[in-house]
């Protein structure tokens, strides 16, 4: 599985998609160096830069690049294969079919993990920054917390992803429509529709944001997404959970499902 | 190791791309023969267990093949599509498919230097497939399919867009592997290729395995076809004439220019028995005799028709 990994990751390395991804990946970055240029006319207005970071992680991170790329990543577990016809290499060897899957999950959630983890500490540095340097170390827990849960994310969305490219036609506009239609607007709605979304646990497990106002619509709006019984031992239990689901599910396609690469002569 | 199907089919929806196929074959070369379209694809995909029978099973060595991971570690493929992890040199392609088979580094690099060698690759090993000629892919392609000695190959128009030497190397290569006791299938739509690897055939149309076997015994089989026979003589003219006074003679062309007659037949072996005799009593000497339509192209066309 090793070998398979390393191989999968050279491969993920070498594809356009990456490319496309760390450029993408790029976006919060070019948002906190904007923020930086303009952080006078910020300051004059009360808000200092560092006590943004937790708005960045959230909006850019966690529900735009974290659901964003995860689509991107996990249908082309399979779908890369399929598409580029090479999956006839990979069926004709002695190797269990669980396991390509499983070691394309794992060099995708890599691949994935470093583009958004590196783009994430470089908008943590900027951010921090624009408050003086001795903010940067001051809040590396927060940049900790907040990459821990973009790493949970991911392994938990790109096996979603994979299982989805295995049963509708257009996995990428699926995965967009669930990311961006479901999961990006229920798990703020109020009551309890919220906790049939991964967001949602993945909203508990996330740094606070109430830091930038304590009071009035923003921290409401905080509790509505963040208030709930659930313990944040539970969030992740339940995304563990899931994800061992998704995982399972999407290993198993190979097992079940054939792929036909074109036209059989 | 012997490749067997028994009532294998498979269909998509409505489409039909196999049709309850039985064969059962051992070592030595073994064309699968047929028209684009006509299911050798499907069929050797089915036979490495990328696709899971409709009905029935596809064997080898007397286990299904289907989610066999472990049978699959015998068997060579060579994939009729072009594809390939195009960044990737050639020798990093073979290296990297004999990784998969649970090879250390130092035997997965021997292995890959000798298939390489095999398919007189090694000046352009260390080039990106990307930049390969049509030719060039096909051998890689081969060589990943030989590199770890399996005991089936499966190889799906492996001479496609071969040049001439590569593909004189390449049919003597896969003869060389049906002598070494190996169970080699070949799939071909180009007759006279296969014709060149084997004798022994699977006509296939439509899914449905047409004939199988030895082109003759494949003849007899379909003896009410009439079939050709040229002779070049001496006495072209005279022969020609006691030629017409058979029944079993269908119909006669005479080429005086090269002294040459082709008669239609349609009960050969009678022919061919009576021949000696009358040329002998007539005072004919035959200077050569042949069938331009004893070849698989024949048979092919009209068995397909």
């Amino acid at each position: 599985m090793r070998f398979l990994i390393q191989f999968f990751l050279k491969n993920g390395i070498h594809s356009r998609r990456t490319l496309w991804m760390g450029l993408i990946c790029l976006i919060p970055l070019a948002v906190a160096v904007l923020l930086f240029l303009f952080r006078p006319i910020l300051s004059k207005e009360g808000i200092e830069l560092p006590e943004l970071f937790p708005q960045i992680n959230f909006w850019l991170y966690l529900h735009f690049l974290l659901p964003l790329v995860s689509v991107f990543i996990g249908s082309a577990v399979i779908g890369d294969e399929v598409e580029d016809r090479t999956l006839p290499y990979l069926l004709t060897r002695p190797l269990e079919r669980r396991w390509i899957v499983l070691s394309k999950l794992v060099a995708g959630w890599m691949t994935a993990g470093v583009l958004m983890f590196s783009s994430l500490l470089l908008t943590y540095v900027v951010m921090m920054l624009g408050g003086g340097v001795e903010n940067v170390s001051a809040s590396f827990g927060q940049l900790l917390q907040s990459g821990g849960v973009l790493l949970i994310g991911l392994a938990v969305y790109i096996p979603l992803f994979t299982l989805l490219g295995g049963v509708v036609r257009r996995p990428v506009l699926a995965g967009l429509i669930l990311t961006f239609g479901w999961e990006n607007s229920v798990a703020f709605f109020p009551g309890n529709v919220k906790l049939v979304t991964v967001a949602h646990y993945l909203h508990i497990l996330s740094p606070p944001l109430q830091k930038v106002d304590q009071g009035g619509a923003r921290n409401l709006f905080n509790m509505v997404i963040q208030t709930t019984e659930l313990s944040t031992l539970t969030a992740v239990l339940i995304l563990v959970g899931l994800g061992a689901i998704f995982i399972w599910m999407s290993s198993s396609l190979l097992l079940i499902k054939e792929y036909r690469l074109q036209q059989e002569a | 190791m012997r490749i067997e199907a028994m009532n294998l089919s498979k269909w998509y929806g409505q489409v039909i791309g196999v049709n309850n196929l039985n064969f059962n074959l051992g070592p030595g070369v073994t064309g699968f023969l047929g028209p684009n379209g006509a299911g050798k694809t499907t069929l050797i995909r089915l036979m490495t267990g990328q696709l899971k029978p409709s009905k029935g099973t596809a064997s080898i060595g007397g286990e299904p093949v289907w989610n066999n991971f472990r049978m699959i570690g015998n068997v060579g493929y060579c994939p009729e599509m072009d594809a390939f992890w195009s960044y990737h040199t050639g020798y990093e392609f073979v290296y990297s498919l004999m990784r998969m088979h649970d090879l250390s580094h130092v035997d997965a690099c021997s292995r890959t230097e000798k298939a390489i060698a095999v398919v007189g690759m090694e000046e352009a090993m260390n080039k990106r497939i990307g930049g390969y000629s049509k030719g060039m892919r096909q051998r890689i392609k081969l060589a990943q399919a030989i590199a770890h000695d399996p005991p089936v190959l499966l190889l799906d128009e492996p001479l496609n867009g071969m040049d001439p030497v590569a593909r004189r190397n390449t049919i003597a290569l896969v003869k060389e592997m049906g002598n070494q006791g190996k169970t080699v299938i070949v799939s071909s739509h180009v007759l006279h290729e296969v014709e060149e690897m084997t004798d022994t055939i699977l006509l296939i149309n439509h899914g449905r395995l047409l004939a199988e076997g030895n082109i003759y015994e494949i003849r007899r089989l379909i003896d009410e076809h009439p079939l050709q026979v040229s002779i070049r003589c001496d006495q072209v003219k005279l022969l020609t004439a006691r030629l017409m006074e058979f029944e079993d003679v269908l119909s006669i062309d005479l080429d005086r220019e090269r002294n040459q007659v082709t008669v239609e037949t349609n009960n050969p072996e009678v022919f061919h028995a009576r021949l000696p005799d009358l040329a002998l009593n007539a005072g004919v000497r035959i200077e050569s005799l042949w069938s331009p339509d004893e070849n698989l192209e024949a048979v092919f066309e009209y068995l397909v028709r």
